[in-house]
C-alpha cells in the first residue's frame, strides 16, 4: 500500500499543478467520497454483521 | 502468494495505496479508499486507524518532494503550518488511543459523514474562489490549524479536507500551493502520530 502511494502522491501532486486542476480536484472528491459512502451503507445497512 | 501472503490482497493494497496517495496531494479523502480496505483485509478499526499513517506518510512526503522539485512548495509557510498542526496531532492520537476499540468503527463512519459534509458545503466554493492571494496566517488561523492537528491526529479521515478548506478560505492560499503545503505538514503530523500508534503497539 505504502509503494502505491507514493506513486500516487506524485501522480496527485503533477495533478495539482496542472491547469485543469480546479475542474478535476472536485469530481476526484466526490468519487472518493461517494464511494466510501456506498462501502459505509454496505457495511452498516445492508449486511451490519 | 507472494512472501507469504496472498497475490490478490497485495495488489489490492497497492492499488488502494495509488488511490490513497493521488487523493491525499491532488484533493484530500484518501483515506475513504486506505481505511476501509485495511478493514477489509482483515484489520480491526482502531488498527487500520493507526496502520493507514503509513500509506498517509509516505504519499504525503513523494507528493511534497514533487512540488519542491518544481519549485511550487513555499517552504517557510509550510514549516510554520506545520508546527501547529503538529502539535494537535500528538494530542488527538492520543486522544485516539483512549477511545474504546468498539467504538473506533462508529467513530470512521462519523469522521466520514463530516467530510461529506464539508465537502458539498464548502469545498466546491473554496476550489473556485482559491486564488493566489495575500497570505493571513495570523493567530485565528495557527489556532485552526491546531484543531485540524488534533482531528488528524486522531483520525486522518476527513482531516486533511478540513486543512484544505482553512488553506484556501482562510489563509489565501491557491489550489496548488494549498495542496503542496498540506503534503509537507502531514509529513510531520502523520510521523508524530505514527510514533504514539507505535509505542502502543497498535501499527499492524
Amino acid at each position: 500500500m505504502s509503494l502505491g502511494s507514493i506513486a500516487g502522491g506524485i501522480l496527485g501532486a503533477r495533478l495539482s499543478l496542472s491547469a485543469a486542476a480546479k475542474r478535476y480536484v472536485f469530481v476526484v472528491l466526490v468519487v472518493a467520497i461517494s464511494a466510501e459512502l456506498l462501502q459505509l451503507a454496505w457495511h452498516y445497512v445492508v449486511n451490519p454483521s | 502468494m507472494i512472501a507469504g501472503y496472498d497475490t490478490l490482497d497485495l495488489l489490492l493494497g497497492l492499488a488502494a495505496g495509488l488511490a490513497c496517495g493521488f487523493l491525499n496531494t491532488a484533493a484530500s479523502s484518501g483515506s475513504v479508499v486506505s481505511l476501509p480496505i485495511m478493514i477489509f483485509l482483515g484489520l480491526d478499526a482502531a488498527s487500520a486507524n493507526a496502520t493507514n499513517r503509513l500509506p498517509v506518510l509516505v504519499g504525503a512526503a513523494a507528493g511534497a518532494l514533487d512540488f519542491a522539485g518544481r519549485k511550487a512548495m513555499p517552504w517557510r509557510l509550510a514549516f510554520r503550518i506545520a508546527l501547529p498542526t503538529t502539535a494537535g496531532s500528538l494530542i488527538g492520537a492520543g486522544i485516539a488511543e483512549l477511545v474504546p476499540r468498539r467504538d473506533m468503527g462508529l467513530v470512521v463512519t462519523a469522521a466520514v459523514l463530516v467530510a461529506m459534509l464539508l465537502l458539498f458545503k464548502n469545498i466546491k466554493k473554496a476550489i473556485e474562489q482559491a486564488q493566489d492571494q495575500p497570505i493571513r496566517l495570523g493567530a485565528r488561523e495557527l489556532a485552526l490549524f491546531f484543531g485540524t492537528g488534533i482531528w488528524l491526529g486522531f483520525i486522518v479521515l476527513g482531516g486533511a479536507t478540513c486543512m484544505l478548506l482553512i488553506l484556501t478560505l482562510a489563509v489565501g492560499f491557491d489550489l496548488p500551493r494549498a495542496n503542496a503545503v498540506r503534503a509537507a505538514a502531514l509529513v510531520p503530523v502523520t510521523l508524530v502520530s505514527m510514533g504514539v500508534f507505535v509505542a502502543s503497539g497498535d501499527i499492524n
